[in-house]
């Protein structure tokens, strides 16, 4: 009696699909990712310990430094004229982050959230830096 | 005679080191980018058309921010960790909304501060204006 050929077992994995699956991957990661801009202008924010991460959308970003220079977005300009700027560029007004020198005088930070706040945009974020956490041994 | 058969030439590309390149390309793209996760304070702006809300002054605490980026609390000197205890003790929590009035030459750094003390003590009701000169 012919006895029947048991099935062969192939030992090689499928990778037919492997660069379609790659990819994706490869799209999904540059649609997702939201890469850090380059400053138009060159900030210090202030150091704060144990500050909540924020994942900053892509909103609204203005730069302020201690000398009354300002940047809405890629935009330059000085602060007197961020009512202007902010009405001329149509900015999304869900979302505002605030990078300002830590130095900055109190005075030039409440003229950009007036200013803001006239424009009627509804959350800004104060961006920080984190300061160095102490260590055990300090 | 016998015919000599040309070589078949293949039409089709070969894609077998598609996936590498792909992987290739991933693997560029993990180690050259920049994520842009940032630390920051939040703050809700008032609306603009919205009256401003009136409170007694049982329910407030005021902290005023000089020139010299020194700390008044409700009238009395403090320093940043003084005020950091005094909104971790229970008596604070009597008073939930917090006025910060900033020296107009005082520094934003302070006022980030401030402002985090206030935060990682739960208060959220914050109000931050320039003193009147």
């Amino acid at each position: 009696m012919k006895l029947n050929n048991s099935y062969r077992i192939v030992s090689i994995i499928p990778v037919a699909s492997m660069s379609d699956i790659a990819f994706l991957l490869l799209i999904f990661m540059l649609l997702s990712s939201l890469l850090a801009p380059s400053p138009p202008l060159q900030v210090a924010p202030p150091q704060v310990p144990n500050t909540a991460e924020v994942k900053v959308k892509k909103g609204t970003r203005i730069y302020l430094d201690s000398s009354g220079y300002i940047a809405v977005n890629e935009e330059p300009g000085y602060l007197k004229d961020i009512t202007a700027l902010l009405t001329r560029l149509s900015l999304p007004k869900e979302q505002v982050s605030l990078y300002a020198d830590a130095e900055c005088d109190f005075e030039k930070i409440d003229e950009v959230l007036t200013a803001l706040k006239a424009q009627a945009f509804e959350k800004v974020t104060l961006i920080c830096r984190e300061a160095p956490q102490a260590g055990i041994h300090d | 005679m016998k015919i000599k058969r040309l070589a078949q030439i293949s039409s089709e590309i070969p894609v077998a080191s598609m996936s590498d390149i792909a992987f290739l390309l991933i693997v560029f793209f993990m180690i050259v980018a920049v994520f842009s996760l940032e630390t920051g304070l939040s703050l809700r702006l008032p609306d603009k058309d919205k009256p401003p809300l009136k409170v007694s002054d049982q329910k407030i605490i005021e902290l005023r921010i000089s020139r010299d980026n020194s700390l008044k609390l409700n009238g009395d000197s403090v320093s940043l960790e003084e005020l950091g205890d005094y909104l971790s003790q229970p008596v604070s929590r009597n008073r939930q909304f917090v006025a910060i009035q900033a020296h107009a030459k005082s520094q934003y750094k302070t006022a980030v501060l401030v402002i985090e003390q206030f935060k990682r003590n739960g208060f959220d009701k914050i109000s931050l204006k320039k003193q009147r000169p």
